[in-house]
């Protein structure tokens, strides 16, 4: 009698045991982080002329506070959230009219969450005032995959260029909208609201803005906690009450 | 039937030959016990030049691949957590399977810096357009052009996009044109100057900052031809009715690299100003130059250009305006702009006017006033904006005023105990002079410092004279008999203004600021005013003799301390704030003297609470001192009115008030909806009041402090909500007045109420007429020493507009109003309606209007107010029924 608990206590322990394996591969979360990037190589001796030394003095000084803005992604198999790293605002964006304080104002509103067993994305913002998450299915971005590859911190990854949704993400047709994604961390994940390549991406240029890799954890204790609960409208209401809205006023001004 | 089939079978053999080209890999991918994998990544690279393809596995750990065939792929599989498989695999013509068993990683990641900076692609952002290859000669205008450039689509208003993009900004050799919005470039720089164009993708002032901006803005830079760079162009509009009736508008604009003209000119006898507010808005730097400087909007309001600009009910109206700014660029940092205003106008108004005097035994008084205006004025405005570096910024204004206004009224007065005719003339000799300076400096990563002085100069000559054949104001006036009696008045006043103010802004960290500041206000002013007769003789009677008559000179110092203290908690951002006055102020004459100081302490708080989706909260608390004009200090009498008389007083101090509001903002574009309320309160403790002697309806009035408490109170509330095509808005307001007055030694504490509600809906389709329709409510309700007064007034309100057949504009505006004086239980209907056709002859510069104005020629309309102890209800006469033609041409 013993030996046969024995038995299937030894099973239940294996059994147990490969769980917590299985399950800790599950749950176990990895932290992502991400920076933005500044071209500022781009400042013309045009820029120069203009600003003089105290006004480049400046320019670098935003510059240097954009290097310390910082993104977090935190995945596992079956999740992921992006969202910006906490930086204390205050009063500053009132005082300074910084483009760089407007930008952390915009961006602490927003957060990204992926599930994928129920298929959906949601988007948390402050959409003109109103507190909201916006809904969407994954998969509705159309990538053309190259194989035009490079390596980033060790890791290969491949180009990839969007080919439809572009004005899902908020942008025209024509914006350039690419991604740099390695399969050696094979998840669907990205910054923003990118999604659904083979790998992580590793860096991604939406439009304007760069966003690119800098650390990699797999053994935070960080969890992914869950979105609070809001009111939800779909992605394509939120797009077509933008439209109505815009023309409308356009009317008004007539 | 059969070409049917056989059309089916040729799809069917296409298909199946598509088909072919690509081939399926499928299969399962287990992990090493054989149990399913869920999202493993199966990649295949391709070996020669084509996509990498793509699948991932379900549920049951299966996967299907697309692959074309005869080809040579790399295929990896991995799965987090898991050792990747990888292998070539050659495809065939058939399709296969595989299937995959993985192994658990046990090797962990950990914690990895990742050193890499992107590359950065400096594109050439640049398109250009060389217009010589694209256009034929026949364009008139930018807009023509742009409809021949591949790429570049414009619609009916003006707005441009490139390739989808729109264009957010439209500059001319690198410089804003004028407001920098492309409805004003397309539609009016002319074709032939244009020598190329240039769309900058991602346009930002600023290179550097271009990552800090999540939308990309396109901008257009027009680059003129070489010998064509300077141009002018604009709008003349010219019409005429059969009674006399005309209106000529010429809108002129010239442009040169460095200095751009803008002239507007009116001349009209319908009364129309088409000078707006908005208009004056740009000739002041538009409004963004003004989001800095708190109350400048408001002062703009109250000032004589915005008081010129406000309604006004006439019966006749001609009038010769022309405004000119002028904006120059005298190198990077140094922008000199400036306008010049003039307008001349011959204005006649009517009113008749039920006075109610409830005062003791009530009785009323019919007055009829027409009056004759002439009115001059010229304004002048220069201001120079100086930013040598992003740190710095200095700005100085000059303006110049000059007014010359003549009157002449006539006023007919009948009640119980008087009949009179009184003939008034008043000339106003004005000019004023004022500069301003203004300096901000960014000081260190922490403090900001600005300063702000001011220099104002004025020098008011008003003038009036009132004829009538009997003694007016007798026992108050010394008149000497006469067949016809002939009072004249002449005022000089001049006065000097000095302020300045010494501002330091202090972050003291991210959620604590702390401001300092220190200033003065100083008033020196000369005040001299004299009363006399001139009888029919020629001789003049001068009133000196019975006390009128003053000559003073008057300086009021003002230095102040001030301490502001913001704080962020949460979603609160608090500033209560001190100001210490030190005032000081004297009134000089011959034989009087006075001089006083006093300090006040006059604490201020506000308060913002940002609840985001919930709304958003504003509170604020101030207590003010105002202290008294130099009119009220003068200490002998001075005539008012053809039938008043006034005395100041020298002792008056300041009036004392604290007010107190509280408003509540929602908006949200999602639910299309929008809410406001909000409640203030005043609450006077200390006043400067009227004390009045009143006997029929002539009045001596006096000016005393007073320190019973006042209080009025105001309460609104308003919502808008859009539900399909319909947008229906809710607007309520309540106003609660209470006040003393003094007449004849008794007190009495009065009160006002006023309460209107309007609820209204308006449409707004795409392709169908828009219209909007209303109803309104207001009740005025007045108790004036016991004696209750209430008027109603309710009123239907709707306006059309129509865009039809490709250039073709209806407007149409009705409203009609049943207003009831409840006392007399009297009832008036007025109506009024308003109608124009605008025709514009697409592709050419030609537009016609006709239109009419006060269709049902209703001759007046109604209003109540309560002023002193007289409440009235007056019938203001309005201009006729107009109809014009008008012809628009576009230069």
């Amino acid at each position: 009698m013993v030996t046969v608990c024995i038995f299937y206590m030894k099973q239940y322990l294996l059994f147990f045991a490969l769980l917590m394996v299985q399950g800790h591969i599950m749950a176990q979360v990895t932290e992502v982080t991400y920076k933005r990037a500044l071209r500022s190589a781009d400042i013309s001796t045009e820029i120069k002329n203009k600003y003089g030394d105290s006004g480049i003095k400046l320019l670098q000084e935003q510059e240097k506070a954009l290097d310390q803005l910082k993104y977090t992604l935190l995945f596992n198999n079956t999740e992921a959230l992006f969202f910006i790293d906490a930086v204390t605002l205050g009063l500053k964006s009132e005082i300074d009219n910084n483009s760089y304080w407007q930008l952390v104002k915009r961006e602490k509103e927003n957060k990204y969450y992926y599930n994928r067993p129920n298929k959906q994305l949601t988007y948390q913002t402050l959409f003109f005032g109103e507190a909201l998450n916006i809904i969407s299915s994954p998969n509705e971005l159309e990538w053309k995959i190259t194989t035009e590859s490079k390596s980033i911190g060790g890791f290969l990854c491949y180009r990839a260029v969007l080919r439809k949704g572009h004005n899902l993400l908020g942008f025209g047709e024509e914006s350039t909208i690419e991604a740099w994604f390695t399969p050696q961390i094979p998840v669907p994940y990205g910054p923003k609201q990118l999604e659904g390549l083979p790998g992580l991406i590793m860096e991604a240029q939406l439009a304007t803005a760069t966003y690119y890799v800098s650390k990699i954890n797999s053994k935070t204790t960080a969890k992914i906690s869950p979105l609070e609960k809001r009111n939800e409208i779909t992605r394509t209401q939120q797009v077509n009450a933008l439209l109505e809205f815009k023309r409308d006023v356009l009317n008004r001004g007539k | 039937m059969l070409k049917t089939y056989g059309f089916i079978i040729v799809l069917c053999f296409y298909s199946a030959i598509v088909c072919a080209q690509n081939i399926t890999l499928s299969g399962v991918v287990n992990d090493s016990l054989s149990t399913p994998l869920e999202y493993a990544n199966i990649l295949a690279i391709p070996n020669h030049n084509s996509d990498i393809r793509y699948a991932v596995s379900n549920e049951k750990g299966t996967y299907k691949l697309e692959l074309e065939r005869n080809q040579t792929y790399s295929i990896t599989v991995s799965h987090l957590g898991y050792v990747s498989q990888e292998l070539s695999f050659k495809t065939s013509h058939l399709n296969s399977t595989k299937n995959f068993r993985l192994k658990i990683n046990n090797n962990e990641l950990g914690e990895v810096t990742i050193n890499y900076t992107p590359p950065i692609s400096v594109k050439k952002d640049t398109i250009v357009y060389r217009i010589d290859k694209f256009v034929t000669g026949e364009e008139r205008k930018l807009k023509d052009v742009l409809k021949k450039l591949p790429g570049v689509e414009v619609d009916k208003l003006g707005n441009v996009s490139v390739r989808g993009k729109k264009v957010t900004r439209v500059l001319v050799e690198n410089k804003t044109f004028f407001t920098g919005s492309s409805k004003m470039a397309v539609n009016n720089i002319p074709a032939d100057v244009v020598d190329e164009i240039e769309v900058l993708d991602n346009y930002n002032e600023v290179a550097m900052l271009k990552g800090l901006q999540d939308s990309e803005n396109v901008a257009m830079n027009i680059k003129l031809k070489e010998n064509k760079k300077q141009f002018a162009f604009g709008d003349i509009e010219a019409g005429g009715s059969i009674k006399k009736k005309y209106v000529i508008h010429p809108t002129l604009f010239y442009y040169s690299p460095k200095t751009t003209i803008n002239t507007i000119i009116d001349l009209n006898n319908t009364g129309v100003k088409s000078f707006t507010f908005r208009d004056y808005l740009e000739f002041e730097g538009g409004l963004s130059s003004l989001i800095n400087s708190t109350g400048s909007y408001s002062a703009l309001y109250q000032s004589d250009v915005g008081h010129y600009l406000k309604h006004q009910d006439f019966t006749e109206r001609t009038s010769q305006f022309g405004a000119m700014s002028v904006r120059q660029s005298l190198s990077e940092y140094l922008d000199i702009s400036g306008y010049v205003i003039t307008s001349k106008a011959k204005t006649s108004t009517k009113n008749n006017t039920e006075n109610q005097y409830n005062f003791s035994m009530p009785f009323v008084e019919y007055r009829e006033t027409n009056q004759q205006l002439k009115e001059f004025f010229t304004i002048g405005k220069l201001k120079m904006d100086y930013k040598p570096s992003l740190e710095e910024d200095f700005t100085y204004s000059s303006v110049v005023k000059l007014t010359d206004n003549t009157s002449s009224e006539l006023v007919t007065t009948q009640s119980t105990n008087s009949n009179n005719t009184i003939n008034g003339f008043h000339d106003v000799l004005d000019l004023q002079l004022t500069q301003n300076i203004q300096y901000t400096r960014k000081l260190s990563k922490k403090h900001i410092a600005t300063l702000e002085a001011t220099y104002a100069f004025a020098n008011d000559k008003p003038f009036t004279n009132w004829r009538t054949n009997q003694k007016i104001l007798q026992g108050l006036i010394p008149l000497q008999d006469d067949n016809y009696y002939s009072i004249l008045q002449s005022k000089k006043v001049k006065t000097h203004t000095a302020d300045a103010i010494f501002k330091d802004y202090w972050s003291l960290n991210s959620f604590n600021h702390l401001y300092s500041s220190i200033g003065v206000n100083t008033v020196f002013s000369h005040f001299k005013n004299e009363d006399v007769q001139q009888l029919t003789s020629g001789a003049i009677n001068n009133f000196d003799s019975a006390g009128f008559g003053n000559d003073f000179n008057y300086s009021f110092i003002n230095t102040f301390l001030g301490v502001e203290y913001k704080f962020l908690v949460n979603n609160l951002t608090v500033k209560p704030a001190l100001f210490y006055h030190f005032y000081n102020w004297s009134s000089i004459g011959a034989l009087e003297r006075f001089t006083r100081t006093k300090n006040l302490l006059l604490p201020q708080l506000t308060a913002k609470l940002d609840l985001k989706s919930k709304g958003k909260f504003n509170f604020s608390y101030k207590l003010n001192a105002v202290f008294p004009e130099v009119n009220n200090l003068a200490y002998n009498f001075i005539l008012s009115r053809f039938n008043s008389v006034f005395k100041g007083n020298p002792e008056l101090e300041n009036t004392l008030y604290h007010t107190v509001s509280l408003r509540y903002h929602k908006f949200s574009l999602y639910r299309k909806l929008n809410v406001y309320a909000g409640i203030s309160l005043n609450k006077r403790i200390e006043s400067n009041k009227l004390i009045s002697q009143l006997e029929g309806i002539e009045q001596f009035n006096t000016i005393m402090g007073f320190k019973d408490a006042e209080r009025s109170w105001l309460f609104d509330f308003g919502v808008e909500k859009k539900l399909g095509s319909i947008k229906y808005k809710l607007k309520s307001k309540y106003n609660y007045f209470e006040y003393f007055q003094i007449v004849n030694a008794i007190t009495s504490k009065n009160t006002s109420q006023f309460t209107t509600i309007k609820v209204s809906a308006e449409t707004a389709f795409k392709n169908y007429p828009n219209i909007e329709i209303g109803y309104s409510k207001a009740f005025n309700h007045y108790n004036t020493y016991g004696v209750v007064s209430k008027y109603e007034n309710d009123g239907l309100f709707t306006s059309l507009e129509y865009d039809f057949l490709n250039g073709f504009i209806f407007n149409a505006d009705y409203s009609g109003d049943h207003y009831r004086n409840i006392n007399q239980k009297s009832t008036t209907r007025f109506y009024s309606a308003n109608a124009s056709l605008f025709y514009q002859l697409s592709e050419s510069p030609w537009g016609f209007e006709v239109s009419g104005t006060n269709l049902f020629n209703t001759p007046y309309k109604q209003s109540n107010n309560a002023t002193s102890f007289v409440t009235s209800d007056s019938k203001t006469f309005i201009l006729p029924r107009i109809i014009l033609f008008k012809i628009a041409y576009k230069l």
